[in-house]
């Protein structure tokens, strides 16, 4: 595969990802992606790295979170 | 006032995600505690204002976020006073596969996932500078767009873009030197390459 293709393909890979790309490039880089299978893998492990860095941020609230916080808008709505 | 009832059973559903959004901003429970009550206390007074039928989530992390910058507006200030390494752009996946245009196996980055753990992914995150973690806690976890953000925040889009480059690139170190204590081995050790 054409180097010069590859480095312009991996260098949009976030921007591309974040969908902040515009339409042309990104047309151009499925057509890479779709021919490079190299960089169609990079592209893949920081898809999956972002989908995984986002599913292990979630934490549990504490269990009387919600209830306090309930608590407090009925104060407000009392006054 | 807001109708209650409507509410609490549109908004409060949203409390976990907000809490989990809370607790990467302030990295302490009790103070993501009170920003997600102080979060809600605000939407609930502002409920009028949302127009139904809009992304209620993105309007309740948008108002989070906001309260959060604003009450600590300090830590966004000095970004130029914590300056991260340079780290190398697809640092992770460069780690894995060691030799230019080579693939990396799926069995050496199913190796990486497999070794990493939810705290190890929250520690890295809270290890970052303010000034990166912001945009790194916007865009992948709250999903916001580069605009949105730099309203926010109130810098410049260029300057959202370069922080957010830099705080996922050393999130990358971070969790790959993780994934290296729990045993993984270095692209020029002995991963099968096939």
């Amino acid at each position: 595969m054409d180097r010069g293709s590859c480095i312009r393909a991996l260098s949009r890979v976030y921007s591309y990802l974040d969908g902040e790309i515009r339409a042309v490039r990104k047309v151009r880089i499925r057509l890479h992606l779709r021919s490079c299978l190299n960089c169609e893998r990079a592209y893949e492990f920081e898809q999956r790295l972002l989908r995984f860095i986002r599913d292990h941020s979630r934490v549990e609230a504490p269990p009387e979170m919600v209830d306090r916080i309930r608590r407090s808008i009925r104060d407000l709505t009392r006054r | 006032m807001a109708d209650t009832a409507n509410f609490e059973r549109d908004a409060l559903q949203h409390a976990h995600r907000l809490y989990s959004a809370a607790l990467r901003m302030t990295r302490n429970p009790a103070d993501a505690e009170d920003l997600v009550q102080e979060t809600f206390l605000k939407a609930y007074r502002g409920y009028e204002g949302f127009t139904e039928g809009t992304n209620l989530r993105a309007w309740l992390y948008r108002i989070l976020t906001n309260t959060f910058i604003n009450r600590y507006r300090k830590l966004q200030r000095r970004p130029h006073e914590v300056e991260l390494d340079e780290v190398q752009d697809l640092y992770l996946y460069r780690k894995l596969a060691p030799l230019e245009g080579n693939r990396v196996a799926r069995s050496a980055e199913d190796q990486v996932f497999e070794a990493l753990e939810g705290a190890d992914v929250r520690n890295a995150i809270d290890s970052l500078p303010a000034p990166y973690r912001m945009p790194v806690l916007m865009a992948d976890i709250q999903g916001f767009s580069y605009k949105e953000i730099a309203a926010m925040l109130e810098i410049p889009i260029g300057t959202v873009m370069s922080r957010l480059h830099r705080g996922r690139k050393a999130l990358q170190r971070l969790l790959w030197e993780t994934a290296r204590e729990q045993g993984i081995v270095d692209s020029t050790g002995d991963f099968d390459h096939g």
